[in-house]
């Protein structure tokens, strides 16, 4: 499972280098390509399990590499921008790229990041096919209402018994918004007296066992001004 | 040959037009007289048989009556049949129709003349019973030779000629023979074979066999001839039906006794008259050298035949002429093209003269001729097609007379408007007016006025002239009535006034009121304009016409728009090139910030540095973090600043937005220290706003305040809803003294100037931006030391 070949593509070579650094501390090999045709190259060559690619890269751009490769190969991509505009996110993915991570990056969420699209790419594999009837499944997550435990990346998040009926419900109805009431009522199984800060805390709490950036949630989102909800992804 | 060809048609066609409308036109009246009559009488009176006409009938019986008063002794005999005037002898005249002889005369012109100066002294002198008084009166000579005569008229008081002598002179127009009996004694006749049996039983009463064989006498009539007090009428051999149906009406043909309601007392059945009257009567003078000479017999059958030759020559005048006419028009209408060729040459040689000239001929004849001869001729019009049965014809021909001059009259106005048309129509836009620079002048004048001068101008210059009129006017009507309702020199020259100020208030509010509506058109279009300009459109450009009273302020205003336009452009030009000098800026900066948060990252994992080595590795951590966030709340601000940044607008609950924000900043809140009031309704307050942008809003406050408020201190957070807006107020001490004049919200402006606190100085500016940015309104103010952000927005209800 380890030594898993990760190729990191930038026109930067200090952040290449940093990169390289930090994944092969996760005991990641890493190979290193310093523009698009070098990156194509290597994945011509070598058997590489993921890409991080940046976008602006002379030769040929890091958009362009991810639509080439994509052509041949299914394997995780994480572009790399100092692009952050939601615009830029959407081009980003929609030319083939898995994740999208904004420069100046969290080191140890990029790090997380590729661990969680390894895992999912090697061990699990396509989750489609292998969905069960007791299992939800929502893009990292994995809901199984049998055990009543979360998976994230296939691993088990241990949560307390209130967590896990939050988890519960928003799991069940995922993109659906929940208000703070709504919540409290149904996990607490009580009349809500001000259920905000009791409901914040814990989906604070949830999102740092599940959220790859807890700052910048991906799945247990607020919707300012109405709810809560489980973001269906 | 063939321009000549198309010159020779211009001509044809144009002269058969000239010709036919004006002999259309003068004949006119006549025309309808012809036509408007019945056919029947019409055929009668365009015939040659003076026989056939009605003065003929009336003469007649006349005749018969005078007749029967010789025959019978009574005093009806009298009735002018005979009467002298001129020296000469009138037959048959002065008891009926004054106006025959204007028929007599042979042509127009003499027509003319006599409507225009003899009319009412010749009307006098034939007028019968006047005529021969007056002449009597004035010429001793003609009393003597009426003496002698014995003829006189006796209302004057004058002897009663002896029945005898008027006999004698009666007899003398043989183009009437005649004879009266009564109880069968013949006593007067001028029947020259009869004249031997005056007095004495006539035994062979076919009166027919004495007449003259060497004339023809076609027309006889006898009364009571077979004792039934009746009339017969033999007429070319053959019998007229006298009597129609045998009641004698005002439209019976003959005035004869014999009718149901027309009898004759027993003495008149005692007599019996018989009248012949010649076919073709001559004019018969007497010789009468040893009295006083030559004697002309006027009047009589003779005056009828030639009245009905004239009137004859008359109608086939008229009607040749209304052929040829129609002929002619036929013509112009079939070389139409050719005579609208004519009417150009001749709208080319009216196009080189002056309005003014024209305006007078064209307009000012007809206007001429309406207020002299048109009303009167109108109603004469008028009075003969409504009482047509009434007049009779020579009624008509006394009118006729008055009309042919008036047809002229008419001829020429229809010419002066079809040529003030023809100009009208192909001068259109290039007249030539001979005040045509003074009023150029005059225009130049005006366009250097200022629009508001213009306008009171123009007023004025419609003002005067009705003033004038209205006194004008009155000065005419009072002059008019002083003078007795006679329109005398003064009263003409103000009425001539008058009219010129009407035309010339005419004018002036026809060209003004044009100005005007064309004024208030352009107002609208500017005021269009201005409201355009106003809601944001500054491409539309207004254009008036070069003579516009508003041109200027049009010019002005898209002036003022394109100045406009430009600042727009280059203000959202500028926005962009700093938006896009941020967006590169901040990545710029951010590629190198990635190296050293991923190398602060290795060198946080490396295990054997020293602690005061670890402790500057977690303060670059910290900074460059800071630095992170900075980057994106300049490029975010710099977006809101330049309305680019994308809003995702929703339906919330800004109380829970609240709620959900202190929750989630519940650690930091409670770390500071500071008391945080709120008072946020349980009930939803609704508005609509981007929830994402919102946060960052009152995170960024309430961070703001738990920063700079006064250790110890509290922070107020009250949102109130009225119905309308939705007010959320935070409210704090601020540590430090507080400057009012600074703009806080205004881009790294900062309680302090000394920057060494560690805020970005954004926060209030992205708060600012960000509201603005979601439809709210937002604003600080500052008293003493407090603090207040009020956040505002409108309300959503259902």
């Amino acid at each position: 499972m380890m030594n898993e070949c990760v190729l990191v593509v930038d026109d930067d070579r200090e952040i290449v280098k940093a990169i390289a650094l930090l994944l092969e501390k996760e005991g990641y090999q890493v190979l290193k390509a310093y523009d698009g045709m070098e990156a194509l190259e290597l994945v011509a060559e070598q058997p590489i399990r993921l890409i991080i690619m940046d976008v602006m890269m002379p030769k040929l751009d890091g958009l362009s590499a991810v639509m080439k490769i994509r052509e041949r190969k299914n394997l995780p991509i994480i572009v790399l921008s100092a692009k952050s505009e939601d615009t830029d996110k959407i081009l980003g993915l929609s030319m083939g790229a898995d994740d999208y991570v904004s420069k100046p990056f969290n080191p140890q969420e990029l790090a997380a990041r590729v661990k969680s699209h390894l895992r999912r790419y090697t061990s699990l594999g396509d989750i489609n096919a292998q969905q069960q009837a007791d299992e939800i499944h929502n893009g990292r997550l994995c809901y199984r209402i049998e055990e009543r435990t979360l998976y994230a990346d296939g691993e088990p998040v241990k949560l307390t018994a209130t967590e896990t009926k939050i988890v519960d419900l928003l799991m069940r109805n995922r993109g659906r918004i929940f208000p703070a009431e709504e919540i409290y009522q149904r996990v607490w199984e009580e009349d809500a007296f001000a259920p905000e800060n009791t409901v914040m805390v814990h989906i604070r709490r949830i999102r740092e066992k599940i959220e790859l950036n807890p700052k910048e949630p991906e799945y247990l989102k607020v919707v300012w001004g109405i709810g809560y909800k489980m973001e269906k992804i | 040959m063939d321009t000549k060809w198309r010159k020779f048609r211009i001509i044809l066609s144009f002269t058969a037009f000239f010709v036919g409308m004006t002999l259309l036109l003068n004949n006119f009246i006549s025309m309808i007289n012809l036509i408007g009559s019945s056919w029947d009488s019409l055929s009668a009176r365009m015939g040659t048989d003076y026989q056939e006409q009605e003065d003929f009938r009336w003469y007649m019986s006349n005749r018969l009556e005078e007749l029967l008063g010789v025959a019978t002794g009574g005093k009806g005999w009298n009735s002018y049949g005979v009467t002298y005037s001129n020296g000469d002898i009138y037959y048959g005249n002065g008891y009926y129709n004054d106006g025959w002889w204007w028929e007599t005369s042979t042509d127009v012109q003499e027509a003319e003349q006599a409507v225009g100066e003899e009319i009412s002294e010749d009307i006098a002198a034939y007028a019968g019973e006047a005529s021969s008084s007056d002449i009597t009166y004035s010429d001793g000579y003609w009393r003597e030779r009426q003496e002698e005569s014995g003829i006189y008229g006796d209302e004057y008081g004058y002897r009663k000629p002896d029945l005898d002598s008027y006999m004698k002179e009666y007899a003398r127009d043989k183009n009437l023979r005649y004879a009266v009996l009564y109880k069968g004694k013949l006593l007067y006749t001028n029947m020259e074979q009869l004249e031997t049996q005056v007095g004495e039983e006539l035994k062979n009463t076919d009166f027919q066999s004495y007449l003259p064989q060497d004339e023809e006498y076609n027309f006889c009539l006898w009364f009571n001839d077979k004792g039934d007090g009746k009339v017969r009428i033999n007429k070319d051999g053959q019998d007229l039906d006298v009597y129609g149906d045998g009641v004698y009406t005002e439209d019976s043909l003959w005035f004869v006794p014999g009718y149901t309601n027309f009898n004759v007392d027993e003495t008149t059945k005692e007599a019996v008259v018989f009248i012949a009257a010649a076919k073709k009567p001559k004019l018969y003078i007497a010789g009468n050298y040893s009295q006083y000479g030559s004697n002309q017999n006027w009047g009589g059958l003779y005056s009828l035949q030639q009245r009905q030759q004239y009137r004859y020559d008359q109608y086939q005048a008229c009607k040749w002429k209304l052929l040829t006419a129609l002929l002619l028009l036929t013509l112009a209408f079939l070389f139409r093209k050719d005579k609208r060729l004519g009417d150009q040459a001749i709208g080319r040689f009216l196009g080189h003269i002056w309005m003014e000239p024209k305006l007078l001929l064209f307009v000012g004849i007809p206007i001429l001729f309406l207020l002299t001869g048109g009303r009167e001729m109108l109603r004469e019009l008028i009075w003969i097609l409504e009482d047509e049965a009434y007049l009779g014809i020579e009624e008509l021909s006394y009118y006729a007379g008055m009309f042919i001059m008036r047809g002229t009259f008419l001829t020429a106005v229809f010419w002066m408007i079809y040529l003030g048309a023809v100009d009208l129509r192909l001068n259109k836009g290039h007249r030539k007016f001979l005040f045509g620079p003074l009023v150029l002048s005059l225009r130049t004048r005006e366009l250097k006025l200022p629009v508001q001068k213009r306008m009171v101008e123009r007023y004025c210059q419609v003002l005067v002239p009705a003033v004038l009129s209205t006194v004008f006017t009155i000065a005419a009507a009072v002059s008019y009535e002083n003078s007795y309702r006679e329109w005398n020199s003064s009263a003409l020259v103000m009425l001539l006034f008058a009219i010129f100020s009407w035309l010339w208030l005419l004018i002036f509010g026809t060209w003004h009121l044009r100005k005007n509506k064309q004024l208030a058109k352009d107002l609208g279009a500017l005021s269009n304009q201005i409201l355009e300009i106003r809601e944001g459109n500054l491409t539309k450009r207004l254009e008036l016409p070069e003579d516009a009273d508003l041109k200027a302020a049009a010019e002005n205003l898209n002036e003022i728009q394109q100045g406009m336009e430009t600042a727009l452009r280059e203000q959202t030009k500028s926005e962009r090139m700093k938006v896009e000098l941020v967006a590169n800026v901040s990545h710029d900066i951010k590629t190198p910030l990635t190296s050293i948060v991923s190398y602060v990252e290795l060198l946080k994992q490396e295990e054997e540095l020293p602690e005061h080595v670890k402790e500057y590795v977690q303060i670059l951590g910290e900074k460059s973090e800071r630095l992170k966030t900075m980057i994106q709340d300049v490029f975010e601000v710099s977006k809101a600043a330049s309305n680019q940044l994308p809003v995702n607008m929703e339906r919330l609950d800004l109380g829970k937005l609240l709620r959900q924000t202190l929750a989630d900043m519940n650690t930091q809140i409670e770390e500071s220290g500071l008391g945080l009031k709120t008072s946020i309704p349980e009930k939803p307050v609704m508005i609509f706003a981007d929830g994402q942008r919102l946060y960052r809003v009152f995170q960024n406050l309430i961070q703001n305040a738990l920063k700079y408020s006064l250790s110890g201190s509290r922070i107020f957070l009250t949102l109130t809803d009225d119905g309308k807006a939705a007010v959320a107020s935070i409210k704090n001490i601020s540590d430090m003294e507080l400057d009012d004049a600074k703009d806080f919200t205004e881009r790294f402006v900062r309680g302090d100037t000394s920057r060494t606190d560690g805020g970005s100085g954004l926060g209030l500016s992205i708060a600012k931006s960000f509201t603005e940015a979601c439809g709210g309104s937002f604003r600080v103010e500052t008293n003493a030391d407090l603090f207040t952000v009020i956040v505002e927005f409108a309300v959503v209800h259902q």
